[in-house]
Formats: C-alpha cells, structure tokens, sequence
C-alpha cells in the first residue's frame, strides 16, 4: 500500500493531466467536446484522494465498488458518499456511454468535486498529512 | 397422516405415522435482494424509469434507469444505495445509476436482467 502523500503526489498529477488536456483543447479552437474525459478525470483525482484517506487508515482497497462502500460506511466520511457516487457515475456514463455534459451540468460535477475534496482534505490533515493539496477544477 | 403438535418459539413436533418427529422451527422466509429493496426504495421518485437487477459471477448487478431526474431525485437514490450497504453487509453489489434514460442500452439490460420496476 501507498504512503498517502505517493496518493496526493498521483493526485498532483492526475490534475496537471486535466489542464493539460483541457488547454491543447482551448488552443486548438476548442475542437472537441472533452466534458465526458475532463469529468472522468476530475472523479480519478476524487478517487485518489480517497485512496489517500484510506492508506492513512490502513485500508487498501480492490476496486471502485470497495472504495464507495468504504465511504458509506465509514461515519465521518458518509456526508461526501452523495457527491461521490454523483461524479462516479456521471463519469462511467461518459466512458461507457458516451455522455457529454452542458456547462449546467459541469457546473454541477464542480460543486460536487469541491465538496468531496473538501470534505476528504480536512480529514486527511486531521489525520496530520500535510500538506494535502486542494486541486482547483478545470473548465472543459 | 401428519398432524403439527405445537409450532411457535420452541421446535415444532408432528406425529407421523405414530411416531413423534421434531421439526425445525417454523419460520417465514423473505427474500430479499440489493435490487429487490432499491426498487422498493426509490419506485415514487420522480425520474426514475427502470430498476434492473441481475446476479453476475461475483456480485448482484443494479441498474437504476433514470430519465430528468432531478439532483433531489439522485440524491435520494444514492441515500438508498448507501443504507444497502449496512443492509447488506455481506453480499457484493454494484449499483450502476444510468441518467441517460432511453440512450441507456435498454435492450441489453432487458435481456439480461430482472426487471424489477418499470414505470416508463
């Protein structure tokens, strides 16, 4: 298992990634529509974080499913399984089903992302990580 | 002939053919599935189409077929899909929550699954 800071390293990542992709497209006369990969990245970042959270309890986890049960049940978590599960499955829509997403709904993704990381950075530095990088979102 | 002596807390007995045999106890048997009570839970929730649900190799699979729903609506479901977990601590299953309705690979899930509510 992972130090939680290797988590938020790949979380620093992940989201130069994001506006890397994001950026080439804006350059490029905006010639696509990537809403459906720039959500799919925005909930890996999500995912990471919590991997993060996890490791600083000693919880390696197998997979997607294991890492959302792990928040429905664990009590200080519970109040970001909404927001989670909305941007998980938003971004399986978009990589199984081809789903774009409008700017109203990008909107929505966004305010689920704050609120996840949100919630998980203030238990990772409860738990005494630091520093835990609060990644902004990134426009499609 | 079988005759029940007594049914209720204690084992029941029942004298066949002149001899008193002791029978488990009686008990009603529910049946119940991640998707049976998902399907239950959200079934009045606006938006919500089609509630599938099929037993794969390793894991009950969920599907929850929405179509505008609204963010209240998906919220309730995934308050539902979170109560499973402490109702159902011990059988694997995958909730898959499709808001693209009608786009939603329809036929392949009714092909493949149970449907266990269909409101469209």
């Amino acid at each position: 298992m992972k130090q939680p800071a290797e988590y938020l390293d790949l979380v620093r990542h992940t989201h130069a990634v994001l506006k890397l992709m994001a950026e080439a497209n804006r350059g490029n006369g905006q010639a696509g529509d990537i809403s459906d990969w720039v959500v799919t990245l925005h909930f890996y970042i999500l995912c990471t974080y919590v991997k993060a959270l996890g490791s600083s309890r000693k919880c390696d986890f197998r997979s997607h499913n294991h890492i959302h049960a792990w928040i429905a049940g664990t009590k200080d978590l519970q109040g970001a399984f909404r927001s989670y599960r909305k941007v998980e499955e938003w971004s399986r829509d978009a990589r199984y089903e081809g789903r774009t997403f409008p700017p109203a709904e990008m909107a929505a993704v966004h305010r689920w992302f704050v609120d996840v990381r949100d919630q998980v950075g203030g238990l990772l530095e409860a738990a005494g990580v630091r520093p835990v990088p609060r990644v902004a979102i990134v426009e499609a | 002939m079988v005759e029940i002596i007594r049914e209720g807390a204690a084992p029941a007995r029942a004298v066949v053919s002149g001899r008193t045999v002791v029978m488990s106890r009686t008990r009603r048997v529910v049946w119940e599935t991640p998707g049976l009570v998902l399907a239950d839970q959200v079934k009045g929730l606006p938006g919500v189409l089609y509630v599938f649900e099929r037993l794969d190799p390793d894991r009950y699979a969920v599907f929850v077929v929405l179509q505008g729903a609204d963010e209240s609506a998906l919220d309730a479901v995934f308050d539902a899909e979170r109560e499973l977990y402490e109702r159902f601590p011990a059988i694997p299953f995958d909730v898959r929550v499709l808001s693209h309705g009608e786009r939603a690979g329809l036929e392949g899930l009714r092909s493949s699954s149970v449907v266990l509510l269909d409101r469209a």
